[in-house]
């Protein structure tokens, strides 16, 4: 790449006279100009040094994590923490089993009332939204009424006295006059509100009000004046009572299911026992542990405390402190017992839960019964058998595992690793057990970054052959300096852009719910407005059919992976048109001369040989959206699992955390040198090796395809 | 290829910065440094004290690291110090001295659209376990609970750990959050959202508190409601500078001090 | 919108060799779809981004600007930092927003004045003095570090260096830091500088539990202790951040110096660092000036590498204010406020209501107009010296 440097005079270390005459300084042989050559030299070698550096630093913390790792994991193990863990996850899988059901059956259950319930939520939340609008008003109201309340109760109680009384009356009187006078002025507004048809907007709620129940709610509303008790409300007494009724009459119809499915929730309940009994063990046996590992250390310095003072009774205290340390080592062989012993009754326990199981849920409605009416109860059905599957696997997994566990199995060096690398779990500042798991926050990562790429790469590469290919030369040059302009756009803007604007806006499209405000700017351009509407209304239609939808949060992988995309475009785009215009004229001009039009010249011949260049431009951009860090740490809402794969592409709506983002979020806050700092060091290095990987792909594509002239 | 060998050396700067003497560093709790002490500090310096505060609030835990560090004076917690630790205080020679700096009452926050107003405080236990998942499982409209907690290092997950799921785990399902205010205004925005704040944080728009085992969340059933706790200054034993103690004393001890304890909406120690 | 001479529409022979050939109406239709296919993915990318930014700008200006005279450029948000803002009610039910530091006034100018419904908002009220100070110490630091390596580098890579090993070895390196995310920055340096960086100090400063070396017995010790999280170590991370940026702009503008001037120059006698000197890195400055520009662009808005090891979401008073007697150390060692923090801080940690919008939109404007401004003009830099250096 550096052009050929002129060929250095062969004489120039011999004094010579021209216009720049020489000084003659030398050091070992070495003279000024050598010198000069090193600063230099030793300046560009920063680049390496820093790479060197970065290796260093990531990999000194990150390798130190294994070992402590494992030494975790071995406490874990000789605390008996690992047993009860087996146990935990047959009662999870149990406890899942349980929920799946029971949400299907309330599904079912609620579904006799629901046209009920739906009008007592509208009501509800047509009163919220009138509560917010009149939001000043309606406190003063409640206040000066709760005032003129008070001041009965006090009047009440100072009867006998009568110039008190006298100053109170006054007071209330006031109040009173207050609490009129404010009243009509609450009306004023109320109404007002309600006219206006955003109030009637109900998130979520699904229920079609007639003409008859919007008098009936606006009447309920008006009614129930802030500040006064127990407003009758006949309209909607009636309704609780029938929605009560008709569950009663549902609970009644699916008797049998309750049965069954309470039959199956007990079930576990000896278990629980158990292991809740042996979960204070471990956590015992666990605290005993953690203190034996620490016990030198504090000895020392207390030993090395009393050294230092001079106070004989502070000096008194700290050694007897230090005589204090427990130092000798706890007997494993008798913290293990309790577990051992229950071994059997376990097993024992197990085989109940089983046989209880299996029977209620054979007894129990499939999801293809014709008894189970609505969407969600068959699917929670669906989901529950999917539990069930888990459940008895589990059960035989862990009937296998458990008799052969033992407390004192040394953990091995691959396990330590493999818990890393393959585990589920990131659990820290846990009372239990800290699990250092990376899956889910790679899973996260990788996720977000694949939705961004689908995203950003046929627009920037379609931008890319458009600005190269079609623009005139003016376009371009509106076009690309606009592009750059996006590439300057600060991450973290584009995070605060993602958490006020763009997640509201995804929620509301999701739940079909989009509409042009009347209050606000669009609103009052009257043309616009009915655009603006037209698209709105294709938008919701177009949610119904969207893998995912509705959604009810806000901060998404899809929120995270939109923005992202939109930050990678200017990488993807530059590199990409850079990647057209090194195709040859000679190309294009071959395939015109065969009588190609345009587009068949682009798509055929120009876009295949510049094909090497794009496959970069994507994977450097791959490299960009994965180490990008506060866009997901704001947006893609921090959850540590591994997203639900089960629901397809839906996937995407649901949040997730990041390797990025966890550092981001913990390294600040935790101990250094610990455990968990080294953890974070280690994600670090992950990311790093990602990064370098894909960059080194990027470049040797580049370097290997590259097509020339 | 001549000489490229290279002279490499370690850039070694002179460094001479002392601490002022008259800046308090204060570091810990969101729940109490996110609004009660910088308030505080600023009624301090009003009241004519010629000191400078820096104030972080990441979460509890950093308290304990920033103490043992030695990069900051005071430590503020929403919990009481671990055993774990004190241990580690003491294996470096240094003692910890604890100071009270008011009751907080942790609130179960709900969307003011959500129709459950009430839970027990086992059916809380099993939401933020991830045990119940469902709304309707707890008397709601159907629809997935979205449940929001704080960011591990923080004493209010912590205490909430120890006061309201007996000890276990969240279950994987839940959100982290980096501070009180964000779930508030998450909770705020979710209608099917859950979570939990300080007290003085339940005024946010758009969320109501949640009776726990039929208490209300409210300041005089500070002895009935089953999630309070208390709130903790840190400091170290004969490190503790004549500047910053007179601060804590004033702070926990002084009327204008504690009157700010409740004005910002906990109790006064 | 063509611009080739050729007519590609125009009709061609029609025949079996041709592979090209059929172009039927239908075809015709295609090749118009695909290209306003094209025509529309490129035009919805800048829809999007008119979108953001006129959404950051109807809501951001109007907390900058006001529509009369004498508010109208909101200056206290300039010239202050952020503060707790105090919401509070007269018993009419007037709604009052005054700063913290503005309400303690108030109440003592006031006693009378009955306070109702009083609440407060963290960070919502002040200014953004302190961010954009401390953001512009951090891009000083950060720049002046990293175009002096960045320069020298560059100047190897294209005087000194001839094809070898070594050039490869450091061509690679910069390729490959240029890819390292920026989090992996924050990592490293909060390692090195903020944790390891070889210091000389007294014995009063040393940080315990580094490792440290007396100097000849005289009470000044050599401790790898770092800079603590200050100002210093987040700029020398933006500094190695923003490395490979500034090599490649700076070896793109000495690679544009014809040859002849240096071999003019050496042919006069002048030694190579003669030349270079003379002939060479004046007329590189240009392309220097856009380059720094560009590296300030990039650096100013990094959040990552910053957020260990030099930011603070909260300081009461100005680094020049603070720095008491520490000298060099004593101010750039402290840590400081920076705007994308401060944005992170605001976005993050503060719910959105009515009263904290105009600080939250307010500094993401100032944020993004300052942001755009810079980036404009690297641009203008460009063209204007692109047009005015021709050899």
């Amino acid at each position: 790449m550096s052009q050929e440097a002129p060929a250095p005079a062969p004489d120039r270390r011999r004094n010579r006279r021209g216009a720049f005459p020489r000084k003659g300084f030398r050091v070992f042989g070495l003279g000024l100009q050598d010198f000069i050559r090193y600063f230099f030299g030793g300046n560009a070698s920063f680049a390496i040094i820093v790479l060197l550096l970065i290796c260093y630093f990531l990999a000194e913390q990150a390798f130190r994590f294994f070992p402590a790792h494992r030494q975790g994991l071995k406490i874990y193990r000789e605390a008996g923490q690992e047993f009860v863990d087996q146990i935990k996850s047959e009662l999870a899988a149990h406890s899942r089993l349980g929920g799946d059901l029971n949400i299907a059956y309330l599904s079912e259950v609620n579904a006799s009332s629901q046209r009920e319930d739906n009008l007592v939520r509208a009501l509800q939340a047509v009163q919220t939204a009138v509560e917010d609008r009149t939001g000043h008003l309606s406190e003063r109201l409640e206040d000066a009424r709760e005032t003129v309340e008070d001041l009965r109760d006090d009047l009440e109680d100072a009867a006998a006295d009568p110039a008190k009384t006298a100053e109170l009356q006054a007071a209330l009187a006031q109040a009173e006059g207050r609490a009129d006078a404010l009243a009509p002025q609450w009306h004023g507004e109320a109404e007002a509100a309600l006219d206006d048809p955003d109030i009637w907007r109900l998130d979520a709620n699904p229920v079609k009000l007639t003409d008859a129940e919007r008098v009936e709610i606006r009447d309920a509303v008006l009614r129930s004046e802030p500040g006064l008790d127990d407003v009758e409300l006949p309209f909607f007494d009636a309704l609780r009572k029938t929605s009560a009724d008709k569950k009663a009459a549902a609970r009644e119809g699916y008797a049998e299911f309750k049965t069954h499915l309470d039959a199956l929730r007990g079930a576990a309940r000896p278990l629980q026992s158990l292991s809740g009994d042996l979960v204070d063990i471990a956590a015992e046996n666990r605290q005993r542990l953690d203190k034996f590992e620490t016990a030198p250390a504090r000895r020392r310095a207390l030993l090395e405390g009393a050294e230092a003072t001079m106070d004989p009774e502070e000096r008194a205290r700290k050694l007897k402190m230090a005589e204090e340390v427990v130092m000798e080592a706890p007997d494993y062989d008798a913290l293990a017992r309790p577990f051992y012993d229950q071994v059997a009754e376990h097993g024992k326990l197990a085989a109940q839960v089983r046989a209880a199981v299996v029977t209620a849920y054979e007894a129990l409605p499939k999801p293809d019964d014709p008894a189970i009416r609505t969407p969600p109860g068959r699917e929670k059905l669906r989901a529950a058998a999917a539990d069930y599957a888990h459940l008895m696997e589990t059960l035989t997994r862990v009937e296998k595992t458990l008799p052969k566990w033992r407390h004192d199995k040394p953990v091995s060096r691959t396990r330590g690793v493999l818990m890393f690398f393959a585990g589920r779990d990131w659990v820290t500042n846990s009372s239990w057990h800290d699990f250092y798991g990376l899956l889910p926050l790679l899973t996260g990562s990788f996720l977000i970054s694949v939705l961004a790429l689908v995203v950003a790469v046929p627009f920037s590469v379609a931008s890319a052959i458009y600005v190269n290919q079609l623009a005139g030369r003016r376009e371009q040059n509106l076009i690309k300096p606009a592009i750059e302009f996006i590439q300057a756009i600060p991450s973290i803007v584009l995070g605060f852009f993602g958490i006020l604007v763009l997640g509201s806006f995804l929620r509301e499209w999701s739940q079909g719910q989009l509409h042009v405000s009347p209050h606000g700017f669009v609103g009052s351009l009257p043309v616009i407005r009915e655009i603006f509407t037209g698209i709105c209304g294709f938008l919701n239609w177009v949610a119904q059919y969207v893998p995912g939808f509705p959604m009810s949060e806000r901060l998404t992988m899809l929120n995270a992976g939109l923005l992202l995309a939109f930050m990678t475009v200017p990488t993807i785009f530059t590199l990409a048109e850079d990647a057209l215009n090194n195709v040859p004229h000679s190309f294009t001009e071959a395939s015109f001369a065969l009588g190609a039009s345009k587009l068949q010249t682009i798509l055929r011949v120009v876009v295949p040989s510049s094909l090497s260049g794009i496959v970069a431009a994507v994977l450097l951009g791959f490299g960009r959206i994965i180490g990008e860090t506060m866009v997901v740490l704001l947006v893609a809402g921090n959850k540590i699992q591994i997203p639900d794969f089960r629901a397809g592409l839906g996937v995407f709506a649901q949040p997730a955390h990041s390797m990025t983002g966890i550092i981001a979020q913990e390294l600040g806050e935790v101990d250094q040198g610990s455990i968990h700092w080294r953890a974070l060091f280690l994600v670090g290095m992950v990311l790093f090796t990602i990064s370098l990987v894909t960059n080194f792909i990027a470049q040797r594509i580049l370097a290997k395809y590259h097509v020339k002239a | 290829m001549k000489k490229t060998t290279l002279i490499l050396s370690a850039i070694v700067l002179l460094g001479a910065g002392a601490r002022a003497e008259d800046k308090i560093v204060i570091k810990g709790s969101d729940t109490l440094g996110a609004k009660m002490v910088p308030q505080q500090a600023e009624a301090y310096k009003q009241a004519g004290n010629a000191v400078t505060f820096e104030i972080a609030a990441e979460g509890s835990s950093t308290a304990f690291t920033n103490l043992l560090a030695g990069t900051a004076d005071i430590g503020m917690s929403s919990r009481d110090i671990k055993s774990s630790e004190k241990d580690e205080f003491t294996a470096k020679g240094m003692e910890i001295r604890e100071w009270i700096a008011g009751y907080d009452m942790i609130g179960v926050i709900v969307n003011e659209k959500n129709t459950v107003k009430e839970l027990t405080l086992e059916q809380v236990e099993k939401i933020f376990t991830g045990e119940i998942t469902d709304w309707s499982e707890v008397g709601g409209a159907a629809g997935e609970i979205s449940v929001y907690t704080r960011n591990t290092s923080s004493g209010t997950y912590k205490s909430f750990q120890e006061m309201a799921m007996n000890k276990r785990d969240y279950g994987a399902n839940t959100q982290k959050m980096a501070g009180n205010e964000q779930i508030a205004s998450e909770v705020g925005k979710n209608a099917n959202g859950i979570g939990y704040v300080g007290l003085a944080y339940v005024k946010a728009d758009g969320i109501v508190p949640v009776k726990v085992d039929g208490v209300e969340l409210d300041p005089k059933n500070s002895k009935t409601y089953p999630i309070a706790r208390t709130l903790f200054f840190y400091s170290i034993k004969g490190k503790l500078s004549a500047a910053a103690e007179k601060f804590l004393v004033w702070a926990t001890s002084d009327p204008a001090g504690t009157e700010i304890v409740e004005k910002v909406g906990f109790i006064k120690p | 919108m063509d611009t080739t001479t050729t007519d590609p529409d125009a009709p061609a022979p029609r025949g079996k060799a041709n592979p090209f050939a059929a172009r039927s109406p239908r075809r015709r239709l295609i090749e118009r779809g695909v290209r306003q296919m094209l025509h529309l993915a490129t035009y919805f990318i800048l829809l999007c981004a008119f979108f953001i930014f006129g959404d950051i700008f109807v809501k951001g200006a109007p907390v900058i600007f006001g529509k009369q005279y004498p508010g109208f450029v909101n200056t206290r948000f300039f010239t202050h930092s952020p503060e707790t803002l105090v919401v509070f009610e007269n018993p009419e039910g007037e709604e009052f927003r005054l700063d913290y530091q503005e309400f303690e006034a108030f109440k003592a100018a006031n006693p009378d004045f009955v306070v109702a419904k009083e609440q407060r908002n963290s960070y919502s009220g002040g200014g953004i003095l302190g961010p954009l100070v401390g953001t512009a110490l951090l891009t000083l630091i950060c720049i002046v570090v990293a175009l002096f390596i960045g320069l020298a580098a560059a100047i190897y890579l294209n005087e000194y260096g001839s094809h070898g090993r070594f050039m490869n070895a450091i061509r690679l390196a910069i390729l490959n830091l240029a890819g390292v995310p920026s989090i992996v920055f924050g990592l490293f340096g909060l390692g090195l500088f903020c944790l390891t960086f070889p210091l000389i100090v007294g014995e009063a400063n040393l940080r315990a539990g580094a490792p440290a070396f007396e100097l000849f017995h005289s009470g000044v010790y050599l401790s790898f202790q770092g800079f603590g999280i200050s100002m210093l170590a987040g700029g020398l991370t933006l500094a190695v951040m923003i490395l490979p940026v500034i090599i490649t702009a700076c070896e793109e503008s000495l690679k544009a110096i014809p040859m002849g001037f240096r071999e003019a120059s050496l042919a006069l006698g002048a030694t190579k660092w003669q030349s270079i000197r003379t002939a060479v890195l004046p007329y590189a400055l240009p392309g220097m000036l856009t380059a720094s520009v560009l590296g300030i662009t990039r650096v100013a808005g990094e959040t990552a590498p910053i957020m260990f090891t030099a930011a603070a979401a909260h300081k009461d008073k100005l680094p020049w204010q603070e720095a008491g007697e520490g000298g060099f150390l004593g101010f750039f060692g402290q840590s400081v406020q920076a705007m994308p923090y401060h944005i992170y801080t605001v976005a993050a940690r503060i719910p959105q209501s009515e009263y904290t919008k105009p600080m939250q939109y307010g500094s993401v404007f100032v944020f993004m107009v300052l942001v755009m401004l810079l980036a404009s003009l690297s641009v203008y830099l460009r063209i204007h010296f692109r047009g005015k250096l021709k050899w």
